[in-house]
């Protein structure tokens, strides 16, 4: 016999994410998540994130990383809420672990909480974590076929940041090109170009960031 | 490889099913997965295989058939109506030019159906 069943797939996965949008709705704390290749910039992004950030905006981070915690120990000295979480071994954070993570967190103390997620730019933007915006980093010398070769992080994505930027002479990179695909794929789409190194562009991210957080609070974001 | 992930699901998903519909034996199963779903068929394929067999089930769903129907992409034009199949990743409507598009088919990750035989 055959039996009909139209069952979604990620049902497990998504209805945790949707219960993570509802215990952040409750304490008023907007989430992002930060999906890159390995060694994009994303821990470099938060140091500089987190140095320039204004002192209104009370964050946490949970530090997502296949083995070790190394990212998380660059992250210390800010004294802020930290959450390591492993993936032992898998390739992309859910949803299931994201609830735990964020059990350990003091919510209602808090305005935002940033994931970064594990250096992969494929698996993870299969996984909604209930997040109310993903943030698709990419680095110069990675190229600029990224926004063809992994088109849906593109398309989910709510911003772009292109790091590394300070590296643009020394590498054959088309920006040209790079921009024209992400127009296609997402015509809406900010990318805002920083580097980690020299600190060029980080005002504007820290500003497009304070006003994401700034517009939840103020009810401007569903 | 985040389909080894999905072919769990899909067990999981599959066992709860054949334990409701009183299932002694399950031979089929029919997955929609959109092209939006960066699945590589060979993995999941090689995923399930690896899951079916394991001890618990493989009574159950050991000899089980994986069924994939891959469905295009369909973006529609807000502005326009037009329907189209996005070339090179572009969104734009081919018609009319627009940036207000929208998927309406390409995301599905779906057990359709599955066949198998009931217990006396």
């Amino acid at each position: 016999m055959i039996i009909e069943l139209n069952q979604n797939i990620m049902e497990s996965n998504d209805s945790r994410a949707a219960e993570i949008r509802r215990l952040l709705e409750k304490n008023g704390v907007v989430m992002i998540n930060i999906i890159s290749s390995p060694g994009s910039g994303k821990t470099s992004l938060l140091e500089r994130t987190l140095e320039g950030m204004s002192s209104w905006l009370s964050m946490a981070i949970i530090e997502g990383d296949v083995a070790t915690n190394r990212d998380a120990q660059r992250l210390e000295r800010f004294g802020l809420p930290l959450t390591a979480v492993s993936t032992r071994g898998a390739c992309h954070l859910n949803s299931a672990i994201i609830l735990k993570a964020l059990e350990r967190l003091p919510l209602d103390n808090l305005d935002a909480v940033i994931i970064e997620n594990v250096g992969n730019l494929i698996c993870p933007s299969e996984f909604d974590l209930g997040e109310h915006a993903k943030i698709a980093l990419s680095s110069i010398p990675e190229g600029d076929d990224k926004p063809q070769k992994y088109p849906q992080l593109f398309r989910e994505a709510a911003c772009v940041v292109l790091n590394k930027i300070d590296l643009l002479p020394y590498v054959s990179f088309d920006r040209e090109i790079y921009y024209r695909d992400i127009r296609n794929l997402n015509p809406k789409l900010p990318v805002l170009e920083t580097s980690c190194t020299t600190g060029e562009g980080i005002g504007g991210w820290i500003t497009w960031l304070e006003e994401l957080v700034g517009g939840y609070e103020s009810g401007s974001i569903p | 490889m985040h389909e080894f992930s999905i072919a769990e699901n899909i067990v999981n998903l599959v066992l709860r099913a054949a334990k409701e519909h009183r299932l002694e034996r399950v031979d089929a199963i029919t997955v929609e997965a959109g092209a939006l779903r960066q699945i590589v068929p060979e993995s999941l394929l090689m995923a399930f295989d690896a899951l079916k067999a394991a001890a618990d089930r493989e009574e159950l769903m050991g000899n089980c058939r994986l069924n994939l129907v891959a469905v295009p992409q369909l973006v529609r034009c807000r502005d326009c109506d037009a329907g189209f199949v996005p070339e090179d990743w572009c969104y734009l409507c081919p018609a009319c030019g627009s940036i207000e598009t929208e998927v309406v088919a390409g995301n599905e990750l779906v057990i359709k159906s599955i066949e198998g035989e009931q217990q006396e």
